[in-house]
């Protein structure tokens, strides 16, 4: 790391702990743990949700307030998994599998803290591998051409549309669904309208952020429209008596939580993966490695610690690709790079050349997130009961009522607003039959540029597709493209 | 026939929507004198969705098993639907502090809310908090 790189470090930690940003990370934080809290709302949900927000608002507000959400928000959705067996975001399955036993077995208090207290853990580890690897990868991808760009792209999308969902066709599928929604709009290369009606308002394309906000929170809504009413009540535990062991009782679990850790940031930086893998990976390394492994599931330290250090480590991790190569880690950074577009910042190698103060601001803003996460995960137990018994029939309309204002507030356009509505009917559809979201939104994220690319490799090499094998990395990228593709349709079949 | 496979179903839909794409395509202007017009990466695109429809067709035909279709509560998911299609239609005459309490408590209906008290608060509460929110605290101007 050059000498320039770290002297940014110091100027980015004053700027981080300015009042405005302290205060906007701390609301971030409240409003991303009310949401992970919520069964059925996620992490995702609240950035997509609160990104239109942040247009207005300067760069580091925005990062400081959407880190917060995003930090919270990952680590909460732990608390319906102890509390009342559903994990707030799928990445939290794993935590259920020794959370609600613990709390079953009388000790909530116990397992939130196991929880909170490896979540930050994670994150803030995490978020020191977003220092030090993202330059490396920088570095490495600044020598990308069109062909190299492309077959990043094709990486992410095969990673995301093969880890998604149950059938790997329908993740190929939503991923081209989501790419032919990023063709709508004016032709990179030639300037014709494409599929536009001769609407004016889709001459631009279909906007980012309504789409994101109707593919993330408008499904959630007709997800619960449809399911109130019909779900059966889980057992709320709503006594939740603080019972946190001192700091050096985690010592003797610092395996776990380094090896899980790990594995969180490396499946967190492969594009288009995400915590879910993580998470399960992590806890089946635990328990693999473990010398009682029949004791997971029944309630032990162990199985929290692994699930939840990796589900936050993913933050840091999927960081990385989202800021050296443009491509989103996971479903939340998808949202995330839509707010750095917003904010007139295109991710990418150049960015860490000519921001790498961002850079360094981003990890102070996670390690303070973690920190107020940490806070409040200490201190709110006792309250965490309350925000499971939040009737759904008032805050789902509340949720809609802030899509619509969200898709509205972007351009000050009704009909984005429309779009918000169009494009959450039509991915609910697409989800109810069996088409998984993710691919769809990193198709749309991730088709304007593999176009170009695509396009301006083959016209500079004479239409000869072995352009895209021309060069190591992009002849290896491709390669492990077609490899994944094979291991994981095999995978599907055999499940 | 009657498709009573999700995959089945799913593949028709897809290589629909394909060849409706084609069509579209077809009628896109060619500018480019190298060969890849503003049609080649949309074209590329749809034959992918036809070889994932054609292949879940395959599928689902194939298969013992059959994958049931999924259950609609096509009322509910409607009103919903047609109760935010309205929102945002009204917003543009009606303002956003009366629309969105015209949406609130029709979606609160909707979602099976039926206390009376919670039907007056609730709307008018969160209507003028959000305007307030975004027009004050987030300098955003909403009709």
């Amino acid at each position: 790391m050059e000498f320039q790189t770290l002297e940014a470090i110091p100027g980015a930690l004053f700027a981080a702990l300015s009042p405005e940003c302290l205060g906007w990370i701390c609301l971030g934080t409240v409003v991303g743990v009310l949401f992970g809290a919520a069964p059925g709302l996620t992490a995702t949900t609240a950035v997509a949700l609160f990104t239109p927000i942040t247009f207005y608002m300067s760069l580091n507000v925005s990062l400081s307030f959407l880190m917060g959400i995003y930090c919270g928000g990952f680590y909460a959705g732990s608390i319906p998994a102890i509390l009342i067996n559903t994990p707030g975001a799928p990445g939290n399955a794993a935590t259920v599998m020794d959370g609600y036993p613990m709390a079953k077995q009388g000790r909530a208090g116990e397992a939130l803290g196991h929880s909170i207290i490896s979540s930050w853990l994670g994150g803030s580890l995490s978020a020191f591998a977003l220092l030090i690897f993202a330059p490396l990868i920088a570095a490495i991808a600044l020598k990308f051409g069109a062909p190299e760009y492309f077959a990043v792209a094709v990486l992410g999308l095969v990673c995301i549309a093969g880890v998604s969902g149950r059938s790997m066709i329908k993740g190929v599928a939503g991923a081209a669904i989501g790419m032919f929604l990023g063709t709508v709009g004016m032709d990179p290369i030639d300037g014709l309208p494409r599929f536009t009606m001769d609407n004016l308002n889709l001459m631009g394309g279909i906007a980012l952020i309504p789409a994101l906000v109707g593919l993330f929170a408008i499904t959630e809504v007709l997800a619960k429209v449809e399911t109130v009413g019909r779900s059966g009540k889980d057992e709320i535990i709503v006594q939740v008596k603080k019972m946190l062991p001192p700091l050096k009782y985690y010592w003797q679990y610092k395996g776990v939580i380094i090896k899980s850790t790990i594995i969180g940031v490396i499946i967190g930086a492969i594009p288009g993966t995400g915590p879910t893998i993580a998470s399960w990976m992590s806890y089946n390394e635990a328990k693999r490695s473990s010398k009682h492994p029949q004791d997971f599931g029944t309630g032990i330290p162990e199985g929290i610690m692994a699930s939840e250090s990796s589900n936050n480590a993913v933050t840091g991790g999927a960081l990385i690709p989202l800021l050296t190569l443009g491509v989103p880690g996971d479903t939340v950074t998808a949202v995330l790079l839509g707010a750095l577009m917003i904010q007139g910042l295109t991710p990418g190698p150049m960015l860490l050349v000519e921001r790498y103060d961002l850079v360094a601001f981003l990890l102070w803003i996670l390690l303070i997130a973690n920190v107020v996460m940490l806070a409040m995960g200490l201190l709110g137990s006792k309250y965490f009961p309350y925000i499971l018994k939040i009737p759904f029939q008032i805050l789902m309309p509340i949720v809609s009522v802030l899509c619509v204002t969200g898709g509205y507030a972007v351009n000050n356009s009704f009909f984005d607003a429309g779009m918000v509505v169009v494009i959450g009917f039509a991915g609910y559809i697409l989800l109810k039959l069996g088409f998984p979201v993710a691919p769809i939104v990193l198709g749309l994220i991730l088709g304007p540029i593999i176009e170009p690319n695509m396009r301006r490799a083959l016209l500079g090499h004479g239409l000869n597709p072995l352009v895209f094998f021309s060069t190591p990395i992009s002849a290896g990228l491709l390669i492990s493209s077609f490899v994944l593709v094979y291991i994981m349709n095999k995978r599907g079949r055999m499940n | 026939m009657k498709i009573k496979d999700q995959d089945v179903l799913s593949g028709a839909l897809l290589i629909i929507c394909a060849l409706i794409g084609y069509f579209f395509a077809a009628q896109l202007e060619n500018l480019s004198v190298a060969g890849l017009s503003a049609a080649f990466y949309p074209s590329f695109l749809f034959t992918a969705l036809l070889v994932c429809g054609a292949a879940l067709v395959w599928q689902g035909v194939k298969r013992e098993e059959k994958t049931p279709l999924p259950a609609f509560n096509w009322g509910k998911l409607l009103a919903t639907a047609a109760a935010l299609a309205l929102y945002v239609l009204c917003m543009q005459y009606a303002g956003f502090v009366l629309s969105t309490i015209g949406f609130l408590v029709l979606a609160m209906y909707i979602f099976g809310e039926r206390r009376k008290p919670v039907f007056l608060g609730v709307p008018v509460i969160t209507s003028v908090a959000v305007y307030y929110l975004f027009s004050k605290a987030f300098m955003i101007i909403l009709p």
